[in-house]
């Protein structure tokens, strides 16, 4: 439905590059998706420099971004330029909720990817070893 | 009367390691934000107040507001963490009389005419012209980042530091 969402990953260090390569791994390359790893001691606002350039890059383009740690500085940029820019932020960023977003993102509205990342991101914490105990 | 437990010097101001860390660490119910521009920036205040743990209330204060308040009510009560993005703004409110027994810095930040220490902080010129007076002051100021790094002493860390003034 969306052909034209970037996805921005928005992380405290490269975690966000790496978890793109690890989805890789799992489910293949994504298309229009754009990472910012805010390195140790960067200014926040670099960091949102950075993020600005893409945005006006892919101007039009609706973005959706996901970051790791909610009340972070990636969040908190990401906060302040939605107020300039068509963006959607949703926080607590894992494996699970990126190759869900990726998957779904060509079908379904960006409202509904904010859900579909939200209860991926519900449903994917268990606890293994009493599932495991419950079963045998 | 608010119990003031941790005075921070930070110019990524409520960020990562302060939600994740320096609240419990302080065990603050509170954060105050003494800033200026912030105070007056009604976007910018809703999205630090919006990034703070739920069970934390920020309050966003002017310096002069900051003073005021303090003579009127003490912050009123709570366990308050203060913040400020810089040096200068926290030695402004010093100057008011504003009790500082002891500083943290955690941060602040980067760009041209920065200095870089062992501790992982840069200073300026300016800084290390105010961190003297807070000093002077009677201020017991250290720098720590994070709260598993070691703390540094500032006078110690900014004695060695060499400005050509």
């Amino acid at each position: 439905m969306e052909k034209d969402l970037c996805i921005f990953v928005c992380t405290h260090g490269r975690f966000g590059e790496e978890l793109i390569k690890s989805a890789e791994m799992i489910a293949g390359k994504s298309e229009n998706v754009y990472s910012f790893s805010l390195l140790p001691g960067m200014p926040p606002e670099e960091y949102k420099e950075m993020m600005e350039a893409a945005l006006q890059k892919e101007a039009g383009k609706k973005v959706l971004c996901l970051v790791d740690l909610f009340g972070g500085t990636p969040c908190t940029t990401c906060a302040i330029l939605s107020q300039r820019y068509d963006m959607q932020v949703i926080s607590g960023l894992n494996l699970a909720m990126y190759i869900e977003i990726t998957s779904q993102k060509d079908h379904h509205s960006r409202e509904e990817l904010i859900d579909v990342g939200l209860s991926i991101l519900q449903s994917s914490g268990k606890d293994v070893i009493k599932l495991l105990k419950n079963l045998s | 009367m608010a119990e003031i437990s941790l005075i921070r010097i930070d110019f990524r101001l409520i960020h990562g390691q302060v939600v994740t860390k320096w609240v419990k660490q302080a065990n603050a119910n509170r954060i105050i934000i003494v800033n200026d521009m912030l105070a007056k920036d009604e976007f910018l205040a809703s999205v630090y107040k919006m990034a703070a743990p739920s069970n934390v209330k920020v309050d966003i204060f002017t310096i002069e507001e900051s003073s005021q308040r303090w003579k009127e009510n003490a912050f009123g009560d709570g366990k308050v963490l203060l913040l400020f993005k810089n040096v200068e703004d926290c030695h402004a409110l010093l100057m008011k009389e504003f009790p500082m027994p002891i500083i943290q810095i955690g941060g602040l930040g980067g760009g041209s005419g920065r200095v870089s220490t062992p501790s992982g902080i840069t200073f300026d010129a300016k800084d290390v012209k105010l961190l003297r007076e807070m000093m002077e002051k009677g201020c017991e100021m250290y720098i720590q980042v994070v709260p598993t790094q070691q703390k540094y002493e500032v006078d110690k860390v900014i004695d060695k530091l060499d400005f050509h003034e």
